[in-house]
């Protein structure tokens, strides 16, 4: 029997164990969820792409009302003429004049005195002197005599000078005779006291009863004080035999001297008033090649100093006899006291000024009439010639007001600078852009009434490519206003009807260098005008508007958006795009898996033949184009989106008919692409 | 976040199917095997043969059922040729018909049990500690895990007969069953339920559509309103969950009452009916209720703008989370007891020792009773041994034997049963896997075990 066999702890004993072992049979620490393949649909992704959100960053681009996109770059000042250029009175005038006292003219001087029988008495024989004795005031026979030695006739001194140098004038002489006989060999010498000079020496062979006889003598370069005598070295008379005549012992001779004429070079005299100097001096402008008519100064100082070397008080009156401040001829008197010095300063703002009124260079210089005045001395002074009063005139800190005349042929700089184009979009293209409609416009005013001829060049530079180009243009002149105070507005339009923009651009650059330089009056002489405010300003606009053509156009670009993958639930599967195109492209577009730091392409999604919108007869697009897209992507694909940190855009694209056809880019254009998954679940 | 999504979905199905690996609670073999003290679980009104009984604390009846209506874990587990793996493939699953799959859980375990013979009657009392899942789901939620929608567009997909249920409380029970002339005995069990955790389905209306269109290809459509109830099952990133708290959570109190009678019909026949578990649980403390914010949802992906930074999948993910809109509130809710009715007919031989049983059980389950009918066939070899066989019949598992045995090494008693003997040995191929296991100490009347007399020697 089984039960007296077998115990209840055998059963139990069999239930553990077979419970044991049939527990493990089983291991459920390893369950594989391989076999699920559970698949997912799911919309994923849709997104409306309009063409403006395509360059978030390009400050440049600018949609004009009609939506259409232009992109604009504009720059200030590109270069910037002033007056000075045409024109420049940075340096000070100066004019540097030495004004010398030269000859003064002294009033005649001169004095009379006789010399009486009675005074000639000592000097005759002894027998004569007794019967001239005897008889004087009777009549009877005057006898014959003649001096026995020289008689000496002095002459008190002359108070208005010492001494003088004479550079012109004379000296008369003239003697008398008052006795009833005549005289003959008179002999004298007209002596000067003072510097023991013998003037003249005079001989009068015969001196009839009441004769006179005058000598003159020129003065020129003699140098006299101012005390004279007269020597009489002989003396004769042959009597009055037969006559008898009235003896006077009163009379006798006269002497009579007279100084006229008088221009004294030096000396100590006491001066009359007389002018000094009185000319008109030119202020050059030293202008070259410029020729000034007339100029007015907004600002400035006409600055004179005087330094006197003469010990006379000089007045001094300067005057700019062609120039006027407030309607008046500007003038200015004052005394420079004897060996003083002043200096003044004139402003001249407003003032204005013919520069034509010399007639050997009617331009460019201005008169100033300078007169310089002796003033009378109440003393005796001493003087030279050759003392003088040293002049500096000058023009300073002038500010030019107006100008006209001819400025001359002048070349001028249009300094070397940069546009850094920010053309984000465009810059990122690869491949041939042919920009249909660019242009850049210089647009100036200018109210230098000078004309301009200005050349600019345009060096364009890719800096990615390392490509550049040279704009070719022509030069151009720049209009002149009409009249003062106008200015002209202009434009300098470079297209590509008149350059070679349209290759210029075609690069794509990221900097245009620009520099260059004009001429004035390239048509020779005119009559310009310059004010203080004359201004030649050009400002710069690059405008390309977005009509163009492509072919095999690529741009690549980084997602702005990640797409690490780990939360995607699909391992593989395939993804679906439904795309509305509004834009005038065809594109095939590709999510370029990549590792940033090496550069290395990981994977690849290619999303190909989007066709383009269609566009009408003006290149615009007339309605949108369906494209459905299917792609598959793989476990790898995901794998790499998890390894890859940068998802790159690359996009391919012509434009609509195969870059054929111009296309124009307008704001509005959108793009719809809606994207749904399908796929194995991931586990 | 969407990874987390299916993550969780997938968990969450396997947490369910892997439940498979415990074992049923119509405990039909335990039915009138009036050799384990336990047997009065099942009938109030069954009276064991001792005089007293106390279980050993927590090992005195573990048991386990796991039901499963549609699979067993080797219709979703195959191993393949050349690999030591487990295949998961729920495509089995996918019946197309509409009936409602259904997966329930019952785990029990005694932490304590005393009983004892008044008279000839019989008064224990002790504390179960009883958990009670029911799952039920659509065949169109296996669909779309297993296959996701892919391969249902423009179908819907209706997930809305799936409900989760899942009740774990602590029952303080009396049980008195007394002996009416001899003949009848009436039994009542009146239990006070402390609530630990529950979640209730209180209402489920998903359904969803993936429909095909021109203009965002695919999109989902779906309508969305459940309200799900849970209890005791909350704790955040402050407060880890606490095994204290949990246990001793007092505030979730319910009554429940489970009553039998048994017939003497004469010597040889015997019938009896019990119903049990009739009662609810309220709901009270540590609450949190889900509820979806909208009635419906609709998605076609989400609008990218090319010119954002950031993890588009990412924000992909956060879009289809925004979607699942849920507002968590907190909410008292009751629930009742999964009744069950038990009915039994009992052929003794003349010694009493031999006994052919037939017994009906009927679980209520969503207002639907599950049906599982017994034979079986008892013997008491000896007042040390006695064992039970039988053959159950479920609804969705028509074929268990059952096998029970009961050993008395005095005073201990150890006992292991199970409807479904395969459940022990091929446990991944059934849908009903059932067992219970416990000792006791069991101190018979002295007439029965004279003292120091073997067993099996005796007899």
């Amino acid at each position: 029997m089984i039960n007296k066999k077998v115990g209840p702890g055998f059963f139990l004993m069999l239930l553990l164990t077979s419970f044991a072992v049939w527990s493990c049979r089983k291991d459920f620490s390893k369950i594989s969820v391989a076999d699920w393949q559970a698949e997912l649909a799911a919309p994923f992704i849709h997104t409306t792409i309009v063409l403006d959100n395509l360059f978030p960053d390009d400050s440049n681009l600018v949609t004009l009302e009609d939506s259409s996109l232009v992109y604009f770059y504009f720059k200030d000042s590109v270069f910037s003429l002033s007056a000075d250029t045409a024109l420049d009175l940075t340096d000070d005038i100066v004019v540097d004049q030495g004004f010398s006292l030269g000859e003064l003219l002294m009033g005649d001087f001169g004095f009379d005195t006789a010399l009486a029988m009675t005074e000639i008495l000592p000097y005759l024989d002894q027998a004569i002197q007794d019967t001239l004795l005897k008889y004087d005031g009777q009549l009877t026979y005057f006898p014959p005599f003649s001096i026995l030695e020289p008689v000496v006739v002095g002459s008190e001194p002359i108070e208005d000078f010492i001494q003088l140098e004479f550079s012109d004038g004379k000296m008369i002489v003239t003697v008398s005779n008052s006795l009833p006989v005549p005289l003959n060999n008179i002999d004298f010498q007209l002596l000067d006291e003072v510097g023991q000079n013998i003037i003249t020496e005079v001989v009068i062979n015969e001196l009839p009863p009441s004769a006179q006889v005058s000598d003159t003598t020129l003065l020129i370069g003699t140098t006299l004080g101012n005390e004279f005598s007269f020597k009489i070295l002989s003396l004769e008379s042959p009597g009055s035999f037969p006559d008898m005549v009235l003896i006077d012992l009163s009379r006798g001779l006269g002497f009579d001297l007279l100084a006229t004429g008088l221009k004294v070079v030096g000396g100590q005299a006491r001066i009359s008033d007389q002018i000094m100097y009185s000319d008109m001096e030119m202020i050059d402008f030293g202008l070259d090649p410029e020729q000034l008519k007339h100029i007015s100064f907004m600002s400035g100082n006409f600055v004179y100093n005087l330094s006197s070397e003469v010990n006379i008080d000089i007045n001094v009156n300067i005057q700019l006899p062609t120039a006027l401040i407030d309607n008046e001829i500007p003038q200015q008197e004052f005394i420079i006291t004897a060996n003083g010095s002043t200096q003044q300063t004139w402003d001249v703002s407003g003032m204005t000024a013919d520069l034509t009124t010399d007639a050997e260079q009617p331009y460019n210089r201005m008169p100033i009439e300078i007169m310089l005045t002796v003033l009378p001395t109440d003393n005796l002074v001493t003087f030279d010639s050759s003392d003088k009063i040293n002049g500096f005139f000058s023009l300073e800190q002038i500010k030019l007001d107006f100008a006209d005349g001819y400025m001359g042929k002048q070349t001028v700089n249009i300094s070397q600078d940069t546009f850094d184009l920010n053309f984000d979009f465009l810059k990122r293209l690869k491949g041939e852009l042919i920009l249909e409609e660019p242009s850049i416009t210089m647009s100036y005013v200018n109210s230098i009434g000078v004309s301009f001829r200005i050349s600019t060049e345009f060096l364009a530079y890719n800096s990615e490519t390392g490509q550049s180009h040279y704009l070719e243009m022509d030069s151009v002149d720049i209009e002149v206003p009409a009249q003062i105070g106008d200015s002209v507005e202009g434009a300098i339009i470079i297209d590509k009807t008149n350059s070679s923009i349209v290759d210029f651009l075609a690069i794509r650059p990221d900097r245009i260098i620009y520099y260059g330089g004009g001429i004035s009056n390239p048509e020779g002489e005119n009559l310009n005008f310059i004010t203080q405010i004359s201004r030649l300003t050009a400002d710069a606009e690059i405008k390309i508007p977005l009509i163009l053509r492509a072919a095999h156009l690529n741009f690549v670009d980084t997602l702005g958006f990640s797409a690490s993958s780990d939360g995607f639930p699909i391992r593989e599967g395939t993804m679906k795009l439904n795309i509305m195109n509004g834009f005038p492209f065809d594109l095939t577009m590709s999510m370029v898996l990549t590792d940033s730091i090496s550069g290395q392409i990981l994977d690849k999604l290619t999303f190909d033949e989007i066709a383009s919108a269609e566009v009408d007869d003006k290149g615009k697009v007339i309605g949108k184009k369906a494209s459905e897209i299917t792609v598959g992507f793989s476990k790898e694909f995901l794998t790499n989106m998890k390894l890859s940190n940068q998802a790159l855009l690359e996009v391919e694209t012509s434009t609509f008919g195969q870059g054929e056809v111009p296309v124009v880019l307008y704001s509005d254009y959108e793009i719809d692409i809606t994207i749904a998954f399908s796929g194995k679940i991931k586990p | 976040m969407m990874k987390n999504i299916t993550k969780y979905h997938i968990v969450l199905s396997l947490v369910f199917l892997l439940m498979g690996k415990a074992f049923p609670q119509t405990d039909l073999l335990l039915h009138g095997f009036r050799f384990i003290p336990q047997s009065n679980y099942n009938n109030p009104a069954f009276i064991p043969e001792g005089k007293l009984f106390i279980g050993i604390p927590l090992i005195s009846s573990v048991s386990n059922s796991t039901y499963s209506s549609s699979f067993s874990l080797d219709d979703i587990l195959a191993t393949k040729a050349g690999s030591d793996s487990l295949y998961l493939n729920l495509g089995g699953l996918i019946t197309d018909s509409n009936e409602d799959k259904m997966l329930t859980e019952y785990f029990e375990s005694d932490l304590l049990y005393v009983g004892f013979k008044i008279n000839n009657n019989y008064l224990s009392f002790g504390i179960r500690n009883r958990l009670f899942s029911r799952v039920f789901y659509a065949d169109d939620l296996v669909k779309l895990l297993w296959n996701g929608n892919a391969n249902y567009i423009d179908e819907e997909l209706d997930l809305s007969s799936t409900i989760l249920n899942q009740d774990h409380f602590l029952a303080y029970y009396v049980n008195f069953g007394f002996v009416i002339r001899e003949k009848i005995s009436i039994g009542l069990r009146a239990n006070l339920n402390q609530g630990l955790s529950s979640i209730q389905t209180q209402q489920n209306n998903i359904r969803i559509t993936t429909t095909s269109n021109d203009q965002s290809i695919f999109s989902f459509n779906a309508k969305t309103s459940f309200l799900v109830n849970t209890s005791g099952l909350v704790s955040d990133s402050t407060s880890n969950f606490n095994v204290s708290n949990y246990l001793f959570n007092f505030q979730n109190i319910g009554f429940s009452v489970d009553i039998g009678a048994d017939f003497k019909v004469s010597d040889r026949v015997n019938l009896n009916f019990s119903i049990l578990d009739i009662g609810r649980l309220n709901w009270k403390s540590g609450l949190k209720s889900y509820e979806s914010n909208t009635d419906s949802i609709e998605f076609s992906g989400i609008y990218a703008d090319i010119n954002s930074k950031g993890d588009i999948f990412a924000a992909y993910g956060d879009s289809l989370a925004a979607l699942i809109d849920i507002n968590e509130f907190e909410q008292v809710f009751s629930t009742s007891l999964p009744s069950r009715i038990y009915a039994g007919l009992e052929y003794y031989s003349l010694d009493r020792k031999n006994r052919l049983s037939f017994t009906f059980a009927g679980t209520f389950l969503r207002n639907k009773c599950s049906p599982a009918v017994s034979f079986g066939f008892e013997r008491e070899v000896s007042k040390h041994f006695a064992f039970k066989i039988n053959y159950s019949w479920l609804q969705y598992a028509p074929l268990n034997l059952g096998t029970g045995l009961a050993f008395n090494f005095k005073p201990f008693q150890f006992y292991f049963l199970t409807d479904n003997v395969f459940s022990t040995f091929l446990w991944d191929k059934q849908k009903y896997l059932n067992f219970r296991f416990g000792v006791n100490l069991v101190f018979p009347e002295k007439r029965h075990i004279p003292k120091g007399d073997p067993v099996f020697r005796t007899r």
